[in-house]
């Protein structure tokens, strides 16, 4: 069925494309926080990378999700299938693009108190996996989405 | 665990003070709560200043000795001489920043001067004596074929790929030109190359002066530390409360109990008056954390977040085992905690004393993961699940874990509330704990639902103890108001339970990831001469990195899960300061 497989295939786009835009903003956002901080303060430089690379899981979660999901990718799809991943796709992709987003930006801020001084490193990293929470409960529903499609 | 700590009160006679203040530094338990005012002192501000200049002399020192491998004279010298080597180094570091600072403008001179080639700065000045300007320009070579129309002096000395060099001279009239003019330095090429030279040569001396400095580093390092020490002593002397117009000083303080008969026969010894008492509920106790061999690997992350207040507890212990069995379920796999025990294990001898309780907690992190790994089926991406010499070592499958990882949640906020309860039961007396036991019946007769109706009976007793029993100052009717709006939290028990689902998200994400980076190196494999070693390369960068990526989520999420979690329903209080005591530092 042709049309289910474009919906399949627009799904899986969602899901895989929309995650590691997010994460790209959101390491971009910490890494450009962390070149602004070294030259403040060189010897954080450790803690800021640590930092940065905590919003790159959203790309891997997307990532994740399509393989758990790449069975159902076949020409002989069916149309609830297909709907299936299309609905997976908008979760992780949307969850994943909006969550790196900010988490990123709660990175950049604790970035930037650590070259003004503050000791707050241990701070950033809890409050910068709160927003981390929702993409990985939509990693969650995509698994849950295998189950039914299985 | 939080050790115990008593109260001390001194009271000494004003002649004595400075003798016993250094006597009591020596003896280096007690805390003194004495409050630090920002003090407008020159002496405590030159000295903070000293401190300053000295810890830059050993941060520079250390970066040139990680290039250079010698090592510094340790001995302690004259603090004079220390001193006099900081004072050098200020000035010899100051001359150095000028000395760049002055080559770089001259070596932008000579490339400005390149173009116009060797001339002699004598001739412009005979010409200007004879009437003649001489200006220089710049020109890009798309608008100096118009230049060259107009009815102008001009001599073009040379071009580049972008712009035309030339120089133009006008007697009496002035020309305008839309262009770069270039303004003549008043020395010669030469002469400023000459300047260069003799600055680097000088920077060079200077230099080999700075490092011939850096020998004395561990000299500063002792005088470092005794002026620490005499900051510390300043202080505290210079803040302490007095009575009876200055003729008695008060020093309140706090020892730990251990340290209490020690503390007892030293002050005996002096002739000052003193009594121990117990903290009382609104003082500030200092913290100081005790815990058994495995717990204190875990202090360092305690620290992470916040030391507890004296009235709480320290749940360092209790989170333990609870963060080694996250760690490992988030990463599961046997082949990543191999790797990691194994890069522990050989690091031990190579790091120094203070740095070697992380590597133990690595250590057990790694086995943790090793067994995580084999019993979820995963060695550095392959399904030990398909590989029948081992199956039998796979205990769960994928959505086995789902559950797993629900019922590790549920169990560490139970265990929580008892904490909870037993915290409230320890401080206030049995009955305050009460309504927290109703919650853990309710919560257990909830879950106990799924196996039959009689459970009913338990939810029923943990809401009624909850409504009952959650105020005991208050009346029966504020009381079940309060319980109702307690009850109402049930949705927070419910998300902090479902919180823990990110264990197998976790979990299942990294060893996607393994599977991925081995079917993807292994499409490479069948290409003729070079196919095996694509093949490894791409195993073991993709590996590595899947190793770090996956671990730093599996360091940080459990974090957060006993941060949040656990801490909210074990009831911790948060803003304990640190025992920090009144001590020479060494």
């Amino acid at each position: 069925m042709t049309f289910a497989l474009i919906l399949g295939f627009v799904g899986i786009g969602l899901m895989v494309g929309l995650s590691g835009c997010g994460s790209a903003i959101g390491v971009s956002i910490g890494g450009s926080a962390t070149l602004g901080a070294i030259k403040k303060k060189e010897e954080a430089f450790a803690s800021c990378l640590v930092l940065s690379a905590l919003p790159g899981t959203q790309g891997l979660y997307g990532f994740g999700a399509f393989f758990l999901l790449k069975d159902a990718l076949t020409p002989e799809i069916t149309m609830f299938q297909a709907a299936a991943l299309l609905g997976a796709g908008l979760i992780m992709g949307l969850a994943g693009l909006i969550s790196a987003i900010y988490q990123g930006k709660v990175c950049a801020n604790g970035i930037a108190g650590i070259a003004s001084g503050a000791d707050i490193f241990g701070q950033t990293m809890i409050m910068a996996v709160f927003p981390e929470l929702y993409a990985i409960v939509a990693f969650a529903a995509c698994f849950l989405i295998k189950g039914i499609i299985a | 665990m939080i050790v115990p700590m008593d109260k001390i009160t001194i009271l000494i006679f004003h002649k004595a003070k400075q003798a016993f203040l250094s006597r009591l530094q020596d003896l280096g338990v007690v805390h003194i709560s004495a409050k630090i005012k920002q003090t407008q002192d020159d002496v405590l501000i030159n000295m903070e200043k000293r401190i300053q200049d000295c810890a830059a002399f050993l941060k520079a020192a250390r970066k040139l000795n990680s290039e250079n491998k010698s090592s510094g004279k340790a001995k302690a010298q004259d603090a004079d001489d220390a001193f006099s080597y900081v004072e050098s180094y200020k000035k010899l570091k100051d001359e150095l920043d000028r000395i760049q600072e002055h080559s770089e403008r001259l070596e932008k001179d000579i490339r400005n001067l390149t173009p116009w080639g060797d001339f002699n700065i004598g001739y412009l000045d005979r010409l200007n004596a004879a009437g003649i300007n001489v200006r220089f320009f710049i020109s890009p070579l798309k608008r100096f074929n118009e230049i060259k129309e107009k009815d102008i002096y001009f001599e073009e000395i040379s071009r580049d790929k972008t712009y035309a060099y030339f120089v133009v001279f006008e007697k009496g009239k002035t020309v305008e030109l839309a262009c770069d003019e270039f303004f003549c330095p008043k020395k010669d090429k030469k002469t400023i190359e000459a300047e260069c030279a003799a600055l680097q040569k000088d920077k060079a001396e200077k230099e080999q002066a700075l490092s011939g400095l850096f020998s004395y580093a561990g000299c500063v390092k002792g005088y470092l530390k005794q002026q620490m020490t005499e900051l510390s002593y300043l202080n505290v002397s210079q803040n302490l409360p007095s009575a009876v117009e200055h003729t008695i000083y008060i020093i309140s303080g706090w020892v730990p109990r251990t340290e209490k008969q020690n503390v007892k026969s030293f002050l005996e010894e002096q002739e000052v008056y003193f009594y121990f008492s117990q903290p009382q509920v609104t003082d500030t106790v200092p913290i100081l954390l005790k815990n058994n061999r495995f717990a204190r690997l875990f202090e360092p992350i305690t620290k992470l977040f916040s030391l507890p207040k004296y009235s709480g507890m320290d749940l360092t212990a209790f989170f333990a085992p609870f963060f080694t069995l996250f760690f490992g379920f988030c990463l599961s796999d046997a082949g990543y905690g191999l790797i990691i025990f194994s890069l522990a294990f050989l690091f031990k001898a190579r790091f120094k004393r203070d740095k070697r309780p992380l590597l133990n907690l690595v250590m057990i992190l790694g086995v943790s993961t090793c067994l995580f790994g084999l019993i979820s089926g995963n060695l550095f991406g392959i399904d030990l699940s398909k590989i029948h010499g081992i199956k039998k070592v796979v205990l769960f499958s994928q959505d086995q874990l789902f559950n797993v990882a629900l019922a590790l949640g549920i169990i560490q906020v139970m265990f929580g509330m008892v904490l909870k309860a037993i915290n409230r039961m320890r401080q206030f007396g049995f009955m305050s704990c009460v309504s927290t036991l109703g919650w853990i019946i309710m919560l257990f007769g909830l879950m106990g639902l799924t196996i039959s109706k009689v459970s009913l009976l338990a939810v029923y007793t943990g809401i009624a103890l909850i409504l009952l029993f959650n105020d005991l100052k208050a009346n029966i009717f504020v009381r079940i108001g309060k319980g109702l709006w307690e009850l109402y939290g049930i949705t927070g028990v419910f998300g902090d339970v479902l919180s823990y689902i990110r264990l197998f998200a976790l979990g299942i994400s990294g060893s996607i990831l393994g599977l991925v980076v081995n079917e993807i190196a292994l499409e490479f494999r069948h290409i003729p001469i070079f196919g095996f070693v694509i093949t490894f390369v791409i195993l073991v960068l993709g590996h590595t990195g899947n190793l770090l990526l996956s671990g730093l989520s599996s360091f940080v999420h459990p974090l957060r899960l006993t941060f949040v979690e656990f801490y909210k329903n074990a009831g911790f209080e948060a803003g304990g300061k640190a025992y920090n005591p009144f001590r020479q530092i060494s």
